[in-house]
Parts: C-alpha cells; structure tokens; sequence
C-alpha cells in the first residue's frame, strides 16, 4: 500500500498545465501556476518533475513566494530522495525553500566543524533524520545516553546555527522478537526504538525541539509504506520513496507553523458538513444529527473535532448557501447540536457566492485568506474557490462524514507546534470582540466607546514567561509589521540578555476579558539613537489607541537611556499597508522614502505624549 | 500488440515517469548510460515505477543486477508468466 497525500485532489490534466507552466514569461503568474501544480496528490514522479523545473525557472518567479527559507536535513543513511519532496510541500504552502542534504552518515562533523559546509549554508531549519538501525548503535541501547546525545545535537543546532530543529522521531523498523510484550525483553532492539521515542517527548518540548513524529505516522499508516527492508540494504534509504511526498508536507507544514502559515479560522459549510441533509428542505427535526443513526453520530463527532480546535485557538465561522434565519435556527432548536451559535466568531448564510463570503469573513476578522480553511462536502464550491482565493485551504472532503476529522487531521492545515496562553483565550477573545463591537454601537462617538472599554495596559521587558509568545507574535504577524524582521529563538534569546536591546511586550485587559500579550517592540540602541528593528502588534487590538500609548512608552524607555531621538523604518509588503503612515501619524519626519521602504525620525525633546484612553503598568 | 510490444511499451511509459528526457527508441539494449539522469537514486525510481506498472516485486537480487532494459524485459516477462 501506498501513502498518500488523500486530502488534495487528484491531479487532472497535470503534466499539460506543467508544460505551460515551464512556458510561462510572467514570473509572478509562473510562481502561482507552481504552488497551484504543487496543490494535488502527487506521486514521486511528478514531485521529481515539478521540482526540475522549479530548479530551472530561477529566481524571479520565487520572489513571489511568500517567505524564503533555508533548510538543512541532516542525519544518517541516503536522504537525497527527500529533498525535492520538502522543497514541493514547501512551495504548495507559498513558501520557497532551498534544501541542503547531509553527506552520508556525517552529521555529526557537519555540525561540529566550524568550517563545515552546513555551517556555511546557515540554515532557518535544521531536520535530523537519523535511521533507527544508527541510533540503536549510538550508545549501546541505552536510552537516557541516546537522549542526552540527541540534545547536545540539538543545542548546537540552535545556538550555533540559530536554527529552527526538527527532529523525526524514529521509524520501528525491528521485528519484534517476542512480540505484543516486546518491552518485557531485554536489550530489545524494537522495545528501545518504542521507548525511545517515549523518552524524547519531554526534553523536545523543553528544548523547544518540534518534533516530526514519522515514527507514530508509521503504525497509523502501516510500516510497509513508510519502510522497506529491500531498499534499505539496496540504496540505505530507511524512508520509503514512495512515502517521500507525504515525509516533504510532513516537515513543511511544521515549517509554516513555525512561520505563522497555519490555518488560523476554519469556515464552515452547514448542510451534510456539519448535519447530514438540507436544513432548508428537511427542517430542524429531519436532519440527521445525533445518536441513532451512524450518520448522525458521525456528524457529532466531527462537530466535537472542530470544537476541540477552537478550545486550542482557532476561531470559526460559518460560510453557508441559506436563509440566514433558518441556519441561525438548527443551532438555536437542534437538542444534539454540539457547536453553538457563540462559537462563531462570523456568522454567513446568504445565497450569495462563496467566494465574495470568504473575502467578507476574512475582512470582518481581519484576516488574510491564506489564514482560512475551507470545509465543504460540495466539490463544485471546493474547486471554485480553489480557482477564485488559491491562497485559501481547501480540503478534498472524503464522502462518508465518519471520516471528515480524520482528513481534516491529516491534511496538516492545522498543524502547530506550541499552544500559548493566548491561544488558549483567542475564542473567548473572538467572543468578547461581537461585544466591544455591541458596545461601539451603542456608544455616540469613539472617545466614549473607547472611554467605556476601560482598558489597562501591563508591560514589561520579553522574560522567560513572555518568550514564547513574543517569538509567535514577531514571526506570525503579517498586517500591523512595521519592518518584517523576524527574529529566530535563538536571536531572541541574545537580544533578551543585550543591554543594548530593549524588547518590550504588551498585554490589554478592559472590561470585556484579557486580550493576552498583543504587541511587540524591539529596540535598538546605537549610540544617541534608537532604533525600532521592528515593532508588532495583533489585528485584534486596531483602533484603541494602542500603538499610541506604547510609543509613549518607547519615548519614556528611549529617555530613561539618555537618548536624543527614536529612528523607525518602513518596508512595504502586500499586508501591511495599515501601518505605512503609522510613525507620520505619531509625529516623525520623513528622513528617506522610497517607494518600498522609508526611514522616520523623532526628536524626543520635542514629544509631548499622545493623550490615550488606557492605563498603563509596568510588570516587573 | 504482442506482450513482448506491451512491455516494451509500458517500460517506456515508466522511463518517461522517471525521467524528463529519454531516448526515442527504447530497446533490449539500452541502459543507464543512454539516459544520463539514471543515477543509483533514480535506479529506485526506475524499480519502484515498474513494480507499481506491472504490479511486481523484484527481489533485492534482481535489483543489484539488472544492466539493461533487455534484462528488466525478461524478468518482467518470467514474473507475468508465474502469476
């Protein structure tokens, strides 16, 4: 049996749209023809053929993607094969990756010797694959050394490097000796690749190591697929060719996590999505939905999965051919319904098409497209908006609702790696937002709606506790993103000890509940000035006067250092159009500008505070 | 067709799959070197479309020793026979 990428469609007419791609003369139109020719359920063969021609096109049409990034797969036995399977997973998210493959079994003079050629490739991302027959000899089966050794790899990887790491986990390629009882035997080769793989779950989430867990892939999807004994004596390739698409999407969709490319709202079909039937013909009583019936209970559960995503962070929304007041109903009236009405942030059921609602939902969350997943049972709906907004997710839904989660799962659109306190609250957020939107309407002018929030600023310098969401906040924010700098864990780690950066984050309470950190600064001091490297804040919190109130604190901490003025740049991208004018707005001179990018500048004897509507404190 | 034609035929299929360019005859006698892409990586390329075309599976054996189409032809022929 064969893996496969079961969630994108099939391709169709795909080596014709292949030839045009190669012809195409607009690098831009060329680059989307590429990611769109990278949406499908390829076999090795045209991932291969794909991945030539992305070779030969060049750099124009990659300027087009939406992130470049450097990636390093690193480990023992051949790997070469999975190279172009990354690079295409990676340009089916937008993102063009360039893959550097470790010599034969060198990784670990690779990542000591200063003068190595891994050293020289400087990596965002470094993936150990390391085979199970490798790690098993590495130290004697013993787990905890195996551990400890995995560490230090990981840590060189990250200080020396800077590197975002991945480690796959290991495949269970030994028979079992005994069998179902394996682990009571000792000096078991396949009991230590099963305990091993236990034991890395904890030291990788503290060491903040993302973790590709091919190994549990494997038994979910059969050994046979993943591994074959044959070609591992032949060509010492421990992945499986044929599973090497789906290895590619693997390590891309954690790549796109790290880089804020997930899903961040699923939109959502109504009927036979989350009930089976047609709520307008069949009414609240004919639907099929809850116990009963198989078909009703697969509805439950797949309405249980979304929840469950919402509980972690992701927002919803409906997206619905129906009378608006009908749909409303089977969520006020249905008993068995598991989703609320309050769960959605956005609420669309119309007969209009879907894509113009999509875009519509989009705005009203102030979200990008490339941030919604699309789930229909409708295939026409699906294949429309995959033309019309390719930047939005689409999965090919299975038929039978039983298997709904479990495509949505494996798709990876979802995939994250780190869940904060933020997105724990972010639903809840969502919810307390249709309030403050209430209240907006009831209030006469914006200083009384503003007024009325009584909101509270609480700040502080980035700290352990803050780390994590800072990094999240300074790499996935697209729209209010003054410069675009990102800032690796590693880089930020440095920055948090230089006493010559000040990163300062920010966190908004008012009545409604706790937005978590929403903002981000990072300063630069360089002699009489300082400098905004980038400066970062959440589309939940546009329009309070935030931005405001945190330049007042980046003038106090500037003056606190001594400093004569606060520099601030601009670099225009195709989402941050909202923040082009900012520093213009708060009182800067221009100094530079060209069509791209500007450079601001701002006498701090000359600033006299932005009156505001928040209270600011500062955490200690 | 005869299935010697049919085989010939389907392993060029597979050589087109594997490869971007190939030979416009593809014959007993044509190898690695006429197709300057078959690299050892490839060979599994080359063994793994054939296996899924013909739905075979050649032995860790076969695969070290196969020269020539010729040879992949004879054994894909012996394999149909048995099954």
């Amino acid at each position: 049996m064969t893996v496969n990428l079961s969630w994108l469609p099939k391709p169709k007419d795909w080596e014709s749209g292949l030839k045009r791609a190669a012809g195409e003369s607009d690098a831009k139109q060329q680059w989307a023809m590429l990611t769109a020719l990278a949406k499908h359920d390829l076999d090795i063969f045209q991932v291969g053929k794909l991945d030539r021609l992305m070779t030969k096109i060049g750099d124009a049409a990659k300027a087009f993607a939406s992130r470049r990034l450097k990636i390093a797969l690193i480990g023992t036995g051949t790997l070469d094969h999975l190279a172009a399977p990354i690079r295409v997973a990676c340009a089916r998210r937008n993102i063009s990756a360039e893959v550097f493959v470790g010599g034969y079994n060198l990784f670990q003079n690779e990542l000591l010797d200063a003068a190595s050629s891994l050293r020289g490739f400087s990596p965002d991302v470094v993936v150990f694959s390391i085979d199970a027959r490798y790690i098993y000899g590495l130290a004697g089966g013993d787990i905890s050394r195996t551990v400890s050794a995995l560490e230090r790899f990981w840590s060189i990887a990250k200080s020396d490097l800077g590197a975002f790491v991945v480690q796959q986990t290991f495949l269970p390629v030994f028979p079992d000796v005994l069998g179902s009882n394996e682990n009571r035997l000792p000096g078991s080769r396949s009991g230590f690749i099963a305990a091993l793989n236990q034991a890395l779950l904890k030291p990788s989430a503290e060491a903040d190591v993302a973790l590709l867990d091919v190994g549990r892939y494997a038994s979910l999807e059969g050994l046979e697929s993943w591994h074959d004994p044959a070609i591992w004596h032949h060509a010492k390739q421990e992945i499986h060719p044929h599973a090497s698409p789906l290895y590619g999407d693997y390590v891309a969709r954690l790549v796109a996590a790290k880089n804020g490319r997930s899903a961040k709202c699923i939109v959502l079909d109504l009927d036979n999505t989350l009930w089976g039937g047609v709520i307008g013909d069949d009414g609240v009583d004919g639907i099929r939905l809850g116990q009963g019936s198989a078909e009703g209970e697969a509805y439950i559960e797949f309405q249980q999965f979304i929840l469950a995503q919402k509980a972690r962070g992701l927002v919803l929304a409906v997206c619905s051919k129906n009378d608006h007041q009908i749909a409303v109903e089977a969520f006020d009236k249905h008993s068995e319904m598991q989703i609320r009405r309050s769960d959605f942030a956005a609420f669309v059921a119309n007969w209009d098409n879907k894509v113009d609602n999509l875009k519509r939902i989009a705005a009203e969350l102030n979200l990008g497209a490339d941030a919604l997943l699309f789930v229909d049972d409708n295939p026409a709906e699906r294949e429309l908006v995959r033309r019309e907004l390719p930047e939005v997710m689409v999965p090919e839904l299975p038929e039978d609702p039983a298997y709904y989660a479990q495509c949505i799962s494996r798709s990876g659109f979802l995939e994250a790696i780190v869940v904060t306190e933020e997105d724990m609250l972010r639903a809840d957020q969502y919810q307390a937002n249709l309030e403050r939107a209430r209240l907006q309407e009831s209030s006469t002018d914006i200083d009384g709606y503003l007024e009325g929030l009584d909101m509270e600023l609480e700040w502080g310098r980035v700290d352990s506790e803050s780390f994590a969401r800072v990094v999240q906040l300074a790499n996935k924010t697209n729209q209010f993103n003054l410069t675009t700098r990102r800032y690796s864990d590693a880089e930020m780690l440095q920055m948090m000890v230089d006493p010559n950066w000040i990163v300062v984050w920010a966190r908004l309470k008012d009545k409604f509940g706790d937005n978590g950190i929403i903002a981000v600064g990072a300063l630069h001091i360089d002699g009489d000035n300082v400098t905004v490297d980038n400066w970062l804040m959440s589309c939940r919190v546009f329009g309070r006067q935030v931005e405001d109130e945190m330049m007042n604190l980046f003038v106090a901490a500037a003056s606190a250092r001594g400093v004569a003025r606060i520099r601030g740049g601009y670099k225009s991208t195709p989402k941050n159009g909202i923040v082009e004018n900012l520093y213009a707005r708060l009182g800067f001179e221009s100094i530079e500008a060209t069509p791209e990018s500007a450079l601001w500048s701002l006498e701090i004897s000359r600033y006299s505070p932005k009156p505001t509507r928040i209270r600011s404190r500062e955490m200690q | 067709m005869s299935q010697t034609e049919d085989i010939y035929r389907r392993i060029t299929k597979v050589l087109g799959q594997v490869f971007d360019e190939i030979p416009d005859e593809i014959g007993p006698k044509t190898s690695a070197l006429d197709i300057p892409a078959w690299d050892s990586l490839n060979h599994i390329n080359v063994i793994l479309g054939l296996e899924t075309e013909f739905k075979i599976k050649f032995t860790s054996a076969q695969v070290q020793d196969l020269e020539n189409v010729g040879e992949i032809a004879d054994i894909i022929t012996e394999k149909l026979e048995r099954s």
